[in-house]
């Protein structure tokens, strides 16, 4: 198995008597998409920081790429890059000459430079604004020039905070396929995000992190499926249907029940598969369906269950 | 053309093993240090900006060349044929620069607040060339700011000195090394603060004393003794007189090698502090 490109062990950090991170551990391996979930200040910001150098560790260790934070820190680097609210365009220059100045500190010639930048600025469909001062872009032309910085030296790692807050739905879209295809091509990628559809969407794997512990761990489907319960909402052609469906129900050993709206009834069940079962009970009791809705657990109810927890239940030993 | 491939998408990294970056291979602290001094150069070359820093040498020569003329003639040049101009110019060239020097303290912490230094913090790139970068900007800036008090002085005062354009030239060459040189203080205190506002208060506590409390108004002769002391230990004073012996036409051999080992002595102490506290988080 390859090494992970990401790699967090126990990692420690504390401001004094503050203790940010309390043990954490992330792995990434490359070509995956790993979600940071968290309210603000349980740890994502201080755990990108201590991964991309800008910070040390007090206990613990991380590599990036196999290259240690502490000792190797020029090595990691060179693989990394980092956006939004960790590292950020010059609003002075315009978008071409923000791109081509990194370019630049990472020793492209000149023409390399502006080839490399033309090359990001038209990914980013950010061509025609390239000699506008990034001062006058919008939020979303803004956010797409700090992703494109950050991918200049094509780096193996990468860091996204929060990469679609604020832009439109197109927008957001056209970041989710950047990011699935740069993950595709073997890019590891790292991002916090407030938006679990997006986490839900992107990741492969998710930490929840709570007061600097991890409190979960998982895929998407994993993690949902720890937490929370899958609904059958019924609503029966009729009204007296519902008694009859509730009874049907219970006789097979599912527990429904009649919603205060009367005109329907739900009942957990554990699988997808269970789907099945409710409607040929139903079907089976002569119970005609005017409607039927399945509801999967958000990550919101994965985030809220987990994260107001006790912290006596966190995943790391 | 080996470098980017056709393909509009970016380039990634396992797939041809290597990244961009690597194939780039790095870069000089030369060429880090020009990039990023044009970098924090370019908000001084917009048009107002340019026109207001013009305008700060001419009000400086307005007031002290008017004003402080009224109270006699005390600023004494070397030799009794220059004139009171020639005595001036110089000691408003030094002043110009250490203020213009004073600058990089703000403009670092602009930048600390600025997430670009982020992005730069975390790249394969010397701290020390960004900070470099910093002192050289604002040194850019005093140069502009010297040649306008020249060619004000030349205008206005009719500035025209034994030395010759020579001396003059000579004048601007050593007030920015010194200027320059004292930046790196400003820029130490704020990678050590991070707080403009106390840099703030700071800059203005010791530059308000650092120029009066030396020989480029008033002749130390006068001063009470516990002032003549500072300022004639003051390292603006032996720029003061290197820079007037100059522009008389003289060559003061000592005293520019005693101004120039001062100002390399305070870059070699400031700017290693400097390095070590510059730190974004």
């Amino acid at each position: 198995m390859a090494k992970p490109m990401i790699q967090a062990v126990g990692v420690v950090k504390s401001f004094g008597d503050v203790k940010a991170l309390n043990g954490v551990d992330v792995s990434v391996p490359e070509g995956s998409i790993h979600g940071l979930l968290g309210h603000n200040g349980a740890g994502k910001t201080t755990l990108v920081h201590i991964l991309s150098t800008l910070l040390p560790p007090t206990g613990g260790s991380a590599s990036i790429c196999g290259y240690d934070v502490t000792a190797d820190a020029e090595a990691v680097r060179r693989c990394i890059g980092l956006t939004g609210q960790f590292a950020s365009v010059d609003e002075q220059l315009n978008g071409r000459e923000n791109l081509v100045l990194v370019a630049r500190l990472l020793g492209a010639s000149r023409r390399q430079a502006v080839a490399r930048a033309n090359e990001l600025l038209e990914l980013f469909e950010l061509t025609d604004a390239a000699t506008r001062p990034v001062l006058q872009y919008s939020g979303g032309m803004r956010r797409r020039l700090d992703i494109a910085a950050s991918l200049v030296g094509g780096p193996r790692v990468i860091f996204l905070d929060e990469p679609t807050t604020g832009l439109d739905p197109n927008a957001r879209i056209g970041v989710w396929e950047t990011i699935e295809r740069l993950a595709k091509d073997g890019t590891a990628v790292l991002l916090t995000t407030q938006y679990l559809e997006e986490a839900d969407r992107l990741c492969d794997q998710i930490t929840v992190l709570s007061a600097g512990s991890v409190v979960a761990g998982g895929n998407p489907a994993e993690l949902k499926a720890e937490v929370g319960q899958r609904l059958v909402t019924v609503t029966p052609a009729s009204e007296s249907g519902v008694r009859d469906a509730v009874d049907a129900l219970e006789k097979a050993g599912i527990r429904a029940t009649p919603q205060e709206s009367g005109t329907a009834l739900s009942a957990p069940v554990a699988a997808a598969s269970d789907l099945a079962v409710v409607v040929r009970l139903l079907s089976d009791a002569d119970i005609e369906i005017a409607e039927l809705a399945f509801s999967e657990p958000t990550l919101d109810d994965v985030y809220l269950t987990l994260t107001h927890e006790p912290a006596a239940k966190p995943v790391s030993a | 053309m080996t470098v980017i491939d056709a393909e509009t998408a970016p380039r990634p990294t396992s797939r041809t093993g290597v990244s961009v970056s690597e194939e780039w291979g790095g870069s000089s602290l030369l060429t880090q240090t020009l990039a990023l001094t044009g970098r924090s150069v370019r908000p001084y070359l917009q048009p107002g900006v340019l026109i207001v820093t013009f305008i700060e040498p001419l009000v400086m020569l307005l007031m002290f060349g008017g004003v402080l003329r009224a109270l006699g003639d005390t600023v004494a040049p070397q030799g009794s044929d220059l004139s009171y101009i020639a005595g001036l110019a110089p000691a408003i060239m030094i002043i110009t620069s250490v203020a213009a020097g004073a600058q990089a303290g703000n403009g670092l912490i602009n930048d600390l607040r600025n997430d670009v230094i982020t992005r730069f913090h975390t790249m394969p790139i010397s701290r020390f060339g960004v900070l470099l970068a910093r002192s050289l900007a604002d040194a850019a800036r005093s140069l502009y700011q010297l040649i306008a008090v020249a060619v004000l002085a030349a205008l206005i005062f009719g500035f025209n000195p034994p030395g010759g354009i020579l001396g003059v030239v000579g004048s601007i060459l050593l007030a920015l090394f010194v200027g320059w040189s004292m930046s790196w203080i400003f820029i130490a205190l704020a990678a050590v603060l991070r707080n403009g506002d106390v840099l703030r208060m700071i800059t203005t506590l010791c530059t308000f004393p650092l120029l009066f409390a030396s020989n480029a108004f008033v002749d130390p002769e006068s001063m009470p003794v516990w002032l003549r002391v500072v300022a004639e230990a003051n390292p603006i004073s032996y720029a003061n007189d290197a820079m007037r012996s100059m522009v008389a036409g003289q060559i003061p051999l000592t005293q520019l090698v005693t101004t120039v080992g001062v100002s390399c002595v305070l870059v070699a102490v400031c700017a290693p502090i400097a390095n070590r506290s510059f730190r974004v988080l």
